[in-house]
């Protein structure tokens, strides 16, 4: 699968297109938007999310919008293992890593919601805004992010919980996020869930389940 | 389900030897107590040895007699009866290794959403029978080669919702080839990932035969035809007619209705349901705390295809609906209002409209008075998106929409509008770039009458638009709007040709229409018109109703009797006997306007249709109609073609017109020198049985 980041024409939504490759599943949609631009974000982290949010429909090689590391490349391929995934474009020169300082924590919509504890210092909630909705809502610690996403997500917890994570580390330089916590429920679903830690974690984005 | 895993085979005529190898590789696998195989004998000659076989192994045996071998028809005709969770296909010449079956369901397991393959081992040409009794695995895998990956034929495996999803292999193809790869190809468009496996211990070998293209003489054009369907058909969602083998476990459609106090109305919108082409649907009804006796009208149907549920607080329209929509077991759901009547093809039509990246279909829809015999067809128009649904109008009414179940779970509708909720979820599934295309096809009749809800809530819809729309336009900026009314600029009206099905669709379903009864809907046999062709009309009345049959028969050349022979008694029947013949080129019945009176006042009218083709149908009027009024309709059921010719009978009568705006001039003026129509009519002759 290909992907392509874009502002678009409008010139204030961010715009991620696909195409997929011969083995590929082919999504209800082509693109996914964003109510909003992504002003920073590393190939890493970019890869990471992409892959994340069309996690359901890789089977084949991948070429990200920008190029991502080596590990970055080999933790994917051992996260999306067994299938036979492959990333085409890596970046074999050093990247400088972003190094972030807040918890994002991360909330699921209906059916899969669930009421967490109260945020603590230094925290903000991560989602995507209501379904009525038509625009993001961000505030200094609440993030909901007006985007398709949930019609690219499969009728599974796992599908609609890994495309708010990818889309959580979309946003992660923009916001400063460096630790994410997942619902545990989530967090118990994730297959191969020890290699997506190592996959973040080599981005600098640590995934936790408790506050 | 009984099993976890069904291996499919496929066979036509096969050596009972190697058969047996087959299947007894299925029967050693390492996880042999979940699988069951599934001998699919597709018109065998040796069908009773197959069986015998099928018996001793435990396997689960069907046999389709068809003259036609078709691989398709009979992998479908073994997943219809198989009970596994997943199915496996493959074919009678290809040998597992143990491990394989255990290896492709744990790949299922991890992606659901799959398409598992195989890539097949060649055995070469002096492997028999004998080396594969007592099977050397290792041995075989130091001798076989491996084939590239053009065909998925050797093992293709799914979960049983995800063949459902595209009905299974395509029927149309016959013998075998590419009905693999289509199938793949569909299961990709629906949104299924293919994974080739490639642990080594899951292994397929292919045991040699002479190769299909030295033994079948029409093998290239076989392989071609299938080709084309595979490659030019872009549908998802296959063999939708009322013949074919397949048969979902689960209905691949949930048509939806929420009613209330429509009790009068119901029962016609539910039969219209009931009557659809394609039958693999489950109906459910959402009574919304009706207070009349819509129950009763739910309680006589018995179709197990009906389900039925009761709120007995209502929830409103949105409310109802998402309340069935969740209970809903098809991957798509068509909306259907309970005042309406569905178009007896529409399932099949939008069904087989869907293609990858659309997420639904929508269609034209006809409104009809109920209260008068008022025609208005609206199209709808295209692209769908938000230009259209903000900016342009008539573009898609609500009850024509089939769209994946999981967007109205995503999109639900807003249970606070009390009118209007069609409109919400309409406007965000444009804005969250959901794709609906027009089916090309007019699939609703909408009831027009007073207690309609966008009649008797008129403010309530306009206060429910205006929230959703200002919701959206408040709060993007006022650019974003431009770029929506430039895309509405663009949005065009649909052309849709009526077919003679739709005509006798809608005559069949105009409740306004009681005497008329088509008894004869073939279409002519004769592909290409010589000139020398006969129509016969056969006519009669039956209980007030006019029947009337249409047949062309070629080269007769019957001789053309003087016109005076045009008098007949209408009061002397005779059976089958052909009563009159007419000259239409010289059209000399009717001549004054004051015939045509004469015509109106003596009874029914019944009309016939003749378009490019012989389609034709049938409308009627009762004493003291008017013929205009009936001209009138039947203008609006048919495009402005002027090849199209209406005929008109009643008893000893006859007119024929063109299809022009001033019918009654025309019908004065009448010389019929239409020059690609003069075959048709030059012969006619009226049978009175």
């Amino acid at each position: 699968m290909k992907f392509k980041l874009s502002l678009a024409e409008n010139d204030y939504q961010t715009v991620i297109d696909f195409e997929s490759g011969p083995y590929d599943g082919i999504p209800p949609m082509d693109f996914l938007y964003i109510e909003n631009r992504i002003r920073r974000a590393a190939g890493d982290r970019l890869a990471i999310a992409c892959a994340l949010i069309m996690r359901d429909f890789l089977a084949s090689e991948v070429t990200f919008p920008r190029p991502c590391s080596p590990e970055i490349g080999r933790e994917l391929e051992n996260f999306l293992a067994p299938l036979n995934v492959r990333v085409m474009n890596m970046e074999f020169e050093p990247e400088a890593k972003p190094i972030s300082e807040r918890t994002a924590v991360l909330m699921l919509p209906a059916p899969y919601e669930v009421q967490g504890p109260e945020l603590q210092s230094g925290q903000v909630k991560f989602g995507i805004a209501d379904d009525q909705a038509f625009r993001s809502s961000l505030s200094v610690t609440e993030l909901q992010i007006g985007c398709n996403l949930r019609l690219l997500s499969a009728d599974n917890l796992v599908s609609m919980g890994l495309g708010i994570l990818g889309l959580c580390i979309l946003f992660a330089e923009d916001f400063s996020i460096s630790r994410i916590v997942l619902p545990e429920a989530l967090a118990r679903e994730i297959p191969n869930l020890d290699a997506l830690r190592s996959l973040t974690l080599y981005s600098n984005i640590e995934l936790v389940t408790k506050q | 389900m009984k099993f976890t895993l069904s291996v499919i085979i496929g066979i036509r005529d096969w050596e009972i030897g190697r058969l047996r190898v087959a299947v007894k590789s299925h029967l050693s696998c390492t996880m042999v107590k979940d699988v069951e195989v599934v001998i699919s004998d597709y018109g065998s000659e040796n069908h009773a040895e197959v069986a015998k076989l099928a018996a001793e192994l435990g396997c689960t045996y069907v046999y389709t007699d068809d003259a036609l071998w078709s691989r398709s028809r009979a992998l479908n005709a073994g997943i219809v009866a198989s009970s596994g969770e997943f199915i496996l296909a493959t074919d009678a010449d290809i040998v597992f290794a143990p491990e394989t079956h255990a290896i492709t369901v744990d790949y299922l397991r991890k992606y659901p959403n799959s398409l598992q393959l195989k890539q097949c081992r060649d055995l070469p040409e002096n492997v028999g029978l004998d080396d594969l009794e007592e099977t050397d695995w290792a041995y075989l895998d130091s001798i076989a080669r491996t084939r590239p990956r053009w065909g998925m034929g050797g093992l293709a495996a799914c979960r049983r919702d995800v063949a459902d999803r595209v009905r299974g292999y395509d029927e149309r193809m016959v013998v075998w080839g590419a009905e693999d790869n289509d199938f793949g190809k569909r299961l990709r468009a629906s949104g299924a990932i293919l994974n080739w496996i490639t642990d080594n211990s899951a292994q397929i070998y292919h045991v040699w035969h002479p190769p299909f293209m030295q033994t079948h003489p029409d093998a290239a054009e076989i392989f071609e035809r299938n080709r084309r369907y595979r490659d030019e058909d872009p549908s998802i969602v296959r063999n939708l007619n009322q013949g074919a083998v397949y048969r979902g476990f689960e209905p691949i459609v949930s048509v939806v209705i929420a009613t209330k106090n429509r009790a009068s109305y119901l029962r016609a919108s539910i039969q219209s349901v009931l009557d659809q082409s394609f039958g693999d649907f489950e109906l459910i009804v959402i009574d919304d705390g009706s207070e009349d006796n819509t129950q009763d009208v739910l309680k006589s149907f018995k179709d197990p295809r009906l389900k039925h549920m009761h709120n007995e607080i209502s929830l409103g329209v949105g409310g109802a609906r998402n309340r069935a929509n969740a209970v809903a077991r098809g991957r798509y759901i068509a909306v259907h209002d309970d005042d309406d009547l569905m178009m007896p093809c529409r399932l099949e039509q939008q069904l087989g409209t869907i293609e990858a990246g659309v997420q639904g279909v929508y269609g034209g829809w006809i409104d009809f008075g109920n209260d008068d015999s008022n025609f208005t067809f609206v199209p709808g128009k295209q692209p769908f998106g938000l230009g259209a649904i903000g900016f342009s109008s008539s573009v898609f009414l609500h009850p024509t929409l089939m769209a994946e179940k999981i967007l109205f779970k995503r999109l639900p509708y807003h249970d606070s509008f009390l009118a209007g909720s069609d409109y919400n979820v309409a406007f965000r599934m444009a804005w969250n770039g959901v794709q609906l295309n027009h089916c090309g096809a007019y699939v609703t009749m909408r009831r027009i009458h007073t207690a309609n809800m966008t009649s008797v809530s008129t403010a309530t819809q306009k206060a429910s638009s205006l929230v959703t729309t200002s919701v959206f336009l408040n709060g993007v900026p006022g650019r974003l709007e431009k770029y929506a009314r430039d895309e509405a600029k663009v949005v065009n009206e649909v052309k849709i040709d009526l077919t003679h099905e739709d005509i006798v669709a809608i005559i069949h379903l105009w409740p306004q229409a009681p005497y008329v009864e088509v008894v004869e809907l073939e279409p002519s046999p004769i592909e290409q018109y010589t000139g020398n062709e006969e129509l016969v009309l056969s006519g009669q009345i039956i209980d007030g109703k006019v029947k009337l049959k249409s047949d062309f028969r070629s080269g007769l050349n019957m001789p053309l009797p003087p016109q005076e022979s045009a008098e007949v008694d209408a009061e002397e029947p005779e059976a089958a006997e052909v009563i009159t013949v007419f000259d239409l080129q010289g059209l000399s019945f009717v001549h004054e306007e004051d015939d045509i009176d004469v015509l109106e006042a003596y009874g029914k009218v019944a009309g016939c249709i003749f378009s490019e083709k012989d389609a034709w149908t049938l409308l009627s009027i009762n004493k003291g109609g008017k013929l205009a009024d009936i001209i009138e309709k039947m203008q609006h059921v048919l495009p402005p073609k002027e090849d199209v010719v209406f005929i008109f009978l009643n008893g000893n009568w006859m007119v024929a017109f063109e299809n022009q705006p001033d019918l009654r001039r025309n019908i004065l003026a009448r010389k019929l020198n239409v020059s690609n129509m003069d075959f048709r009519l030059q012969n006619i002759r009226v049978v009175r049985q």
